[in-house]
């Protein structure tokens, strides 16, 4: 078994597959994953936390296979008719065998350029995960509060089993359960779990306290009243960060609403950091609509959409007003899997919606990262965790974020 | 562009407006005293949110100046409804 070596195997089919294999294991499976795989394809066969944390790049001599078993799951450098024999086996540790697949995210340091290859979905994690670099992060946003300002959440979604859950309907007559899917999909993408019942893992801050304010109504619509007083119940609450992928179209020269302006500062100088959508109202290349309302406050964070060509998605937002109006970072928004109210329990959408909770599952971790930093200190965080992007700033702001790792 | 709800109130005056009002960093800690002056100059009151400092409620709107008079108050602004930010070609 060799250790923490570069180089990757070569492609010659040009497939875009390593000719390794990925197996994802059921959860809990542990090191007696090594023994069924051992077996079932007499490969030698490693574990990770064998060797202390130390394999950073995997190289494996064909014959040979590693368990990653914090991951649930195995990298293996065997022949094909084993993978087969791995895939047909009815052994209920084994959920999916798959071939290895290229990816770029992990060579993100110096940022993406025009001719990196799209990010797809895989087994093991969305594309919105591998290019924010979440499954290679420590951190989890353990015991960090995490309000998602929304249309509600299915409290009985199966990805959210287990998870310490505070919730608040500020929509008069209905629940906080979630009658369109909207606010469970963003509360997915914020703060999914590392393992969810049904792959590819698409979720960031799997270890926080989630804060449900229902704000939006079951036509994902809502009123100041509502949203003013989630923010001030997830203020109350001390959340470090709040999410509300929400907005209302501003025209070219419009200046910020003064009134959330005040507001979004007093939740900094409390230690809740806001961070809200560019807006969807462009029409690339065509028309650019400006940053809406409230992403346009100074300190509210805008958030722009990527495509997994790491493109500015057509309709997102940029920053066209002053003082405000800007966009601070951008986020995979186009194609985003996530989790969606029972019986259909995932499905994949596209917006800056979609791209706000990537950067407030990120601010999480840093949050969890960085114990004393809340609110401003947070904000400051958050806008130097982020890749180059070869978009111009308007659109993708710094860039394309990352997580703390 | 920002639109404030017309929402239809048949017992209300078609020129009554929702209305958001941020009250002065230095007198959060009197808001409930800011509140009552505002109720004297005609806001129907609705709810205090004291940790963002701000008063949500309807008022005539000739008489948004008043408000908007108050020392104490910083800004009032017409109530905006919001869109999820999904996107959905053809919306």
């Amino acid at each position: 078994m060799t250790r923490a070596r570069t180089g990757l195997p070569a492609d010659p089919a040009g497939s875009g597959h390593t000719g390794r294999q990925l197996v994802l294991l059921k959860e809990g499976t542990g090191r007696a994953g090594a023994e069924m795989l051992r077996d079932a394809t007499g490969l030698r066969l490693g574990v990770s936390s064998d060797f202390d944390g130390s394999v950073r790049q995997t190289h494996l001599a064909p014959g040979e296979g590693m368990l990653f078993e914090r991951l649930g799951a195995a990298l293996l450098h065997g022949d094909p008719d084993q993978a087969r024999a791995l895939a047909n086996r009815t052994d209920a540790q084994t959920l999916l065998v798959e071939p290895e697949r290229y990816v770029r995210a992990s060579g993100l340091a110096d940022g993406p350029t025009a001719t990196t290859p799209p990010l797809a979905d895989t087994t093991l994690a969305t594309w919105g995960l591998q290019a924010t670099r979440i499954l290679s992060s420590r951190y989890a946003g353990r015991g960090i509060r995490v309000a998602i300002l929304d249309t509600g959440v299915d409290l009985q979604h199966p990805d959210f089993a287990g998870r310490t859950i505070v919730s608040q309907s500020f929509v008069t007559g209905l629940p906080v359960d979630d009658g369109n899917g909207h606010g469970t999909f963003c509360a997915g993408v914020a703060c999914g779990p590392q393992q969810p019942s049904q792959p590819p893992r698409y979720g960031i801050a799997f270890g926080a306290d989630l804060y449900i304010a229902k704000v939006l109504d079951d036509d994902a619509g809502g009123t100041d009243g509502n949203i003013l007083a989630g923010i001030d119940w997830a203020v109350r609450n001390n959340c470090a960060v709040i999410s509300m992928s929400l907005g209302s179209p501003v025209a070219v020269g419009d200046s910020y609403p003064h009134v959330y302006e005040q507001v979004a500062a007093r939740a900094l100088a409390a230690g809740s950091l806001l961070i809200a959508p560019a807006g969807n109202e462009s029409q690339r290349p065509d028309t650019i609509a400006p940053v809406e309302h409230p992403a346009n406050c100074p300190s509210i964070l805008a958030i722009g959409a990527l495509d997994p060509s790491f493109a500015v998605a057509p309709f997102s937002n940029g920053g066209l007003n002053p003082d405000g109006g800007e966009v601070n970072l951008a986020a995979p928004g186009i194609a985003i899997f996530s989790a969606a109210p029972r019986p259909t329990l995932y499905q994949t959408a596209s917006g800056t919606s979609m791209a706000a909770p990537y950067a407030a599952g990120i601010a999480a971790l840093l949050a969890e990262a960085n114990p004393t930093a809340r609110g401003a200190a947070l904000q400051a965080l958050l806008l130097r965790s982020f890749v180059a992007l070869v978009a111009p700033a308007r659109d993708v702001g710094a860039g394309l974020v990352q997580a703390p790792q | 562009m920002a639109r404030s709800v017309p929402s239809y109130d048949p017992g209300r005056s078609v020129s009554r407006v929702n209305v958001a009002v941020a009250v002065a960093e230095d007198a959060c800690g009197r808001i409930y005293e800011v509140a009552a002056a505002c109720r004297a100059l005609g806001l129907e009151h609705t709810s205090t949110l004291a940790d963002i400092g701000v008063l949500t409620g309807s008022v005539e709107f000739h008489d948004l100046p008043k408000l908007r008079a108050i020392p104490e108050v910083v800004a009032v602004e017409l109530e905006r409804e919001f869109r999820s930010q999904e996107f959905r070609a053809g919306r």
